[in-house]
This record gives structure tokens, sequence and C-alpha cells, in this order.
């Protein structure tokens, strides 16, 4: 059955060598919702390296968030559930673990930022107080010591002042400042995994270079393995290693960033590359006017997903073969992966 | 177009407020009407609290020659029937109305708090229970259900405190969970989740404090009340027994037998309750105002 070969394939890949950090074998999440069963997660499986930054990309509602928060065991149940699968951590299943055991480990081995830093901070107490409270959950240490890592994780983030900073309220700070200072939060017991879920997107341009430049300085001095979370190829091509395209649910292409942009092998991926607005393609040929590309349709719901490929419906390749059976994931060249019937009808990247 | 005085414009959005003392007049230009409320409270809290020091004469001794005695003279706000004091019933009465006005709205305040945080945050059977009950509770007025408590508990200090805190349960735990369900899906929650916080601390450490600001609003609004509802209760005969004077219990002796002929002992009682009641409700409003983000600028 064409199913299997998928899952021992998945399998194979997502178990990763020796040195991965974290790996993520077939994680399927459902939500069992008045509308019907909605697949947000579908057998997805990666490994992570130490010190490594993944990026997940895709569309919203893609399940990239979801992902995540299977991770950390974060799923709002009901009505979600984490239905199988198995997250490797430092030779734990994340998975297996009761309550208590997995509230060690979150903010501990494997921590989280949120996509709204205006809200993910608690308003009635001092930045300060939230990150040593988090430094304290997991570490025992005095309140002093808790105070003094504090005020150098604030400066490692770069927020100036941290000695007075860490008194302050988070309706003080800025925008730029408060995700500076969930990164703080998130880091202060050293984890070995950081999963950012889009850390950016709530922010100002000029303040989203600062940040993910912190978060790829940061991974590099404390040697912490980063997930990143995110829509904006911009991001992926400036900071990611490998990247992950997720699409209804499933990984469909995984390769090495400049791999990937230079020969995506989903025609979802070269979708979403050709849909970015190009300044210099604008300039150099005036001749043409070029209407911005895009991807044709919307997102199937995730409650009721076609037959063969999931793409599909959208896909200028599709074929017959593509709506009878979900194609392979197979790995089209050394360490690119994709799951599509006509990856070799695709040409390079447009761009 | 006017000229702007940005100087002015500034201190009036409290700029250059330095201090506690610049603070303090900055909330009084901002607030005459809180401050007012505030001079009303403190002066109700300074007379309860020092009534040893103030009143001239003792409360509960009668004197046969000052029976209702007119004001003026030596019985300032005059005497009753029994000859008593009215001012130095008026004096220690405002002790009895701050205890049972505070008592039971900080006992009302922590039952309805916590009910209404584990009823907002953990949900499940024990809200849909609690609630229920709730439901029951807001049925009836609460001085209604506070005539229900005091009859059945009977008559003393402690059982009037008790008898108008429960009927300010349901108010307080509604307030607190409807403020609690939305603040559990705030995103600071699902980031302490995501540092590994238990959901006990969550509630007691993130959610409680962020519902003290309504929480304060609402205790200075059930103050006025609770004093209110005592009044009735020992009117009623009821509240706080004899011997110790009660605003309310001053206005029942009186009011059948001596509205016409000796009106001074139903004046000044009154006249106590509606000043502070007022008092408790300017400064509640002001609270709200400063305690509400919007409104500060």
């Amino acid at each position: 059955m064409q199913h299997t070969a998928v899952t021992t394939e998945t399998m194979k890949q997502g178990r990763g060598t020796g040195d991965s950090v974290l790996s993520v074998e077939g994680l399927t999440t459902y939500f069992y919702t008045r509308g019907g069963l909605v697949k947000a997660v579908d057998g997805v499986s990666f490994s992570l390296k130490r010190g490594e930054m993944l990026a997940i990309v895709g569309e919203s509602g893609c399940g990239k968030s979801v992902t995540a928060l299977s991770l950390m065991r974060l799923v709002a149940d009901p009505p979600g559930r984490i239905v199988s699968g198995s997250v490797w951590l430092g030779g734990v299943d994340l998975l297996g673990l009761g309550e208590a055991a997995m509230r060690a480990v979150r903010g501990k081995e494997i921590s989280m930022i949120f996509q709204e830093p205006m809200t993910s901070l608690n308003p009635v107490m001092t930045i300060g107080r939230q990150i040593g409270e988090a430094l304290m959950l997991h570490e025992t240490t005095s309140r002093r010591a808790a105070l003094a890592r504090t005020i150098e994780m604030l400066h490692l983030v770069g927020i100036p002042e941290p000695k007075v900073r860490v008194n302050e309220y988070p309706h003080q700070l800025s925008g730029g400042m408060r995700q500076r200072a969930m990164i703080a939060m998130a880091l202060a017991c050293n984890p070995k995994v950081l999963i950012a879920d889009e850390p950016t997107s709530a922010l100002d341009v000029t303040i989203q270079a600062q940040i993910i430049d912190l978060i790829g300085k940061l991974r590099t001095e404390l040697g912490t393995a980063v997930i990143m979370i995110t829509h904006d190829l911009g991001v992926v091509a400036e900071t990611a290693e490998r990247v992950i395209v997720m699409y209804a649910g499933r990984k469909v292409e995984e390769a090495p960033v400049a791999d990937l942009f230079a020969h995506p092998r989903h025609p979802y991926t070269r979708g979403l590359m050709t849909s970015i607005p190009r300044l210099a393609l604008m300039r150099q040929e005036k001749t043409r006017v070029d209407r911005l590309q895009e991807i044709p349709g919307m997102v199937p719901a995730l409650s009721n997903l076609p037959p063969g490929c999931v793409f599909a419906p959208r896909c200028a390749f599709v074929s017959e073969q593509c709506r009878r059976e979900y194609p392979p994931y197979q790995e089209k060249r050394a360490g690119h992966w994709a799951s599509c019937w006509h990856s070799d009808r695709l040409g390079p990247a447009s761009a | 177009m006017a000229v702007i005085d940005h100087d002015a414009q500034l201190s009036r959005a409290g700029a250059n407020v330095r201090g506690p003392l610049g603070s303090l007049v900055f909330f009084v230009r901002r607030y005459p009407l809180g401050a007012a409320g505030a001079l009303i409270m403190l002066a109700f809290v300074g007379v309860a609290v020092f009534a040893d020091f103030i009143a001239t004469h003792d409360p509960l001794t009668t004197n046969a020659r000052a029976s209702l005695a007119r004001p003026g003279g030596e019985n300032v706000l005059g005497a009753d029937f029994m000859g008593r004091d009215v001012l130095a019933r008026i004096i220690y009465g405002a002790r009895i109305s701050l205890i049972v006005g505070i008592g039971a709205t900080a006992l009302g305040c922590v039952i309805g708090m916590a009910i209404g945080l584990l009823s907002g945050f953990f949900g499940g059977w024990f809200d849909l229970l609690v609630q229920r009950l709730m439901d029951i509770m807001q049925s009836l007025p609460l001085l209604v259900m506070a005539l229900v408590m005091a009859a059945s508990l009977g008559p003393s200090l402690t059982n009037t405190i008790v008898a108008i805190a429960i009927p300010l349960v349901p108010t307080v735990a509604r307030t607190i969970r409807s403020n609690t369900l939305a603040l559990r899906e705030m995103p600071f929650v699902e980031a302490a989740r995501a540092v590994g916080m238990s959901e006990t601390r969550i509630a007691v450490q993130h959610v409680l404090p962020n519902t003290l600001a309504p929480l304060i609003v609402l205790a200075t609004a059930q103050l006025g009340s609770a004093i209110l509802v005592e009044s009735a209760l020992a009117f009623l005969g009821l509240g706080v027994p004899e011997p110790h004077p009660s605003w309310g219990r001053m206005l029942s002796e009186s009011a059948a037998e001596y509205v016409r002929t000796a009106p001074w002992l139903v004046i000044f009682p009154g006249v106590a309750i509606s000043a502070v009641v007022f008092g408790t409700n300017l400064l509640g409003d002001a609270i709200r105002d400063l305690l509400d983000p919007r409104q500060r600028f």
C-alpha cells in the first residue's frame, strides 16, 4: 500500500543521526471539532541537530504552529489531541511523559517564544520578576542569584540599561524590547531547543531584522538549536540552514536552504517563491509588465482533504495520478526531499 | 489657530508630578469628587478609630434629665429618649458601621474571589455547580438575602458580618470569573505554560493579580451597600444587638415615635449613613477611573 511506503520512508528520514538533539517521528495531531475531524498535523517527521536553525514555512493554517505546540505538548485538549508519533529529546519521548515531568522539560530543555510580544508578558509583573520566576522554576537559586542571572540575560539579548529595565513593567517597553525580554525568558535556563513561532510577525520591519539577527547570534553563542516557524521566506533565506515546507498539515518538502531556493522540488514551494514581490526583477524587466504570481485557490479545509495529493486542486502540474494517490516522500536530490509525482518537471526557481 | 500653552497641557497631564505629595495634589485636581469621597472616608475611618478620644459623652450612659434634649447646649446633636448623647452614639456607631462594612466586604470578596478563580480558570463540573448556586443566590435581592441570613443566624456582630458577606459573594464571583475567562486565553498564560509553570501557579501568580483592579473597584462599591444593608438590618432589629450603637438602630428606635417631636434623632444618623455611602461611591468612581489604564494618559 502506498501509505505504508510513505510512513517508512519518513521514519527513516526522521530518526536522524547520533548528533540530533530533537527527533520527531510521525507526529500527528487532530482536532475533534463540530465541523469534523481536523487533521492539523499529519505524520510529520524531522530531526534537529545541535545548534541548528531549522525553518518551518507554510501558509496560515498549514499546521506549523500546531506542530510547535505539539512539541511543547501545549495543544489545548479538548479539542486537540496528539494522536500518534514521538518526540525524542535527550533520549526521552516527550509524548510519553506525565504532565509533571513535561512541566520540568518546558522552559528547561525546550522553550518557546510567541508571535505576540505585546501580550505575551503579564502586564502586572515586572519583566525581571517574570524572567526570575521562570529561572527559579527549574533551577534552585536564590532570589538574588536569579536577579543577577536575569540582568545578565537582559544584557545578552541587547536590552540597554538592564539594571533599570529589570524593574520595569511590560507596558514601559516597546514591542521589540518585549520580544527581547521574551527571548531572555525562554533562554534563561539554557534550553537545548528554542521554538520561535513567528517571532517577528507582529513587529515593525526595522525591528524584525534585529530580532532575527539576535536569535541567530544567541544560537551560535549558546549552542541552542532553533526551530523558526514563519511564513516569511525572507526570514528563511537569511537565517535557516534547513527548511521544511508544510502544506495542509503535511511536510511536502525538506531541503538545505540554498538548495530549496535554487531548485524547489514541490510546486507549492515554487508557488510560494514566485509570490514574493521582487524589486530588482521589476526594475530590470521594464518591458514586461509582470503581474505578481499567486497560488490559485485556497488551502483546503483540513477537515475535508482531497483523496490524492492535498495540493492537487491548486497545482499547475496536476495529473490524474495526483488526484488518485498521495505522492511518496522521496529523496529527489542529495538531502533534498519532496513529495510530488512531478518533481522532475519543475525547472529551477524562476528567480 | 489658537496658541497652545504646552506647559499647561503637560501639567494637566501630570507630566511634572513629583513625589507622594505631588501625586496627591495631582489626584485632588484631577478627581475633585473622588478626593471629596476620600476625605469623607478618611473622616469616617478617623472617627471610628479614635472614637474614644473624640466623643465627649459615653454612648451608653442614660440620663433621665437629658431625655429628648434638643440639639445645642450640653448635647451638641441632642439626646434620645433615654438621654443618651446622639453625637457620641453616631461616633461609636461609625465603628460598628466600619467593622461590619469592611469585614463583610472583605469576607465576601475573599470567598467570591476564590470561587470566581476556581470556577473561571479550571471550569468543569465545579464551575457548573457553583454558578447555578450563584444564580439561585442572585435571584434574591441583596437585602432579602441578608435578612434571611441574619434571621436564621441570630443577632451578633459576627453573624451580621457573615449575613451581609454571603449575599455579596455571587457578584464578586461572577466578576472574577468573567475576568478569569478572558485572562486564561491571554498569550502570557500560554507563555507561562511554555516555561513550565503549573496550572495552579499560573492561576494564582498570573491570573489572580490581573483581576485585582476590577476587584478593588467592586469592593469600594460594595462597601457602601454593605454599610447600607447593615443599617437596614439594624433598622429591622436583625443587626448588631444592643448595647452597641448602630446608625440603623438609632433610626428604628426613633422613626415611629419621635420623627415629629424630636426629628434630630432621625436626621443625624440618617445624614451619617448617607454621607458615608455617598463617600464610598465617589471614591469608588475615582478609583475605577484611576485603575483603568485606558483612562490614563
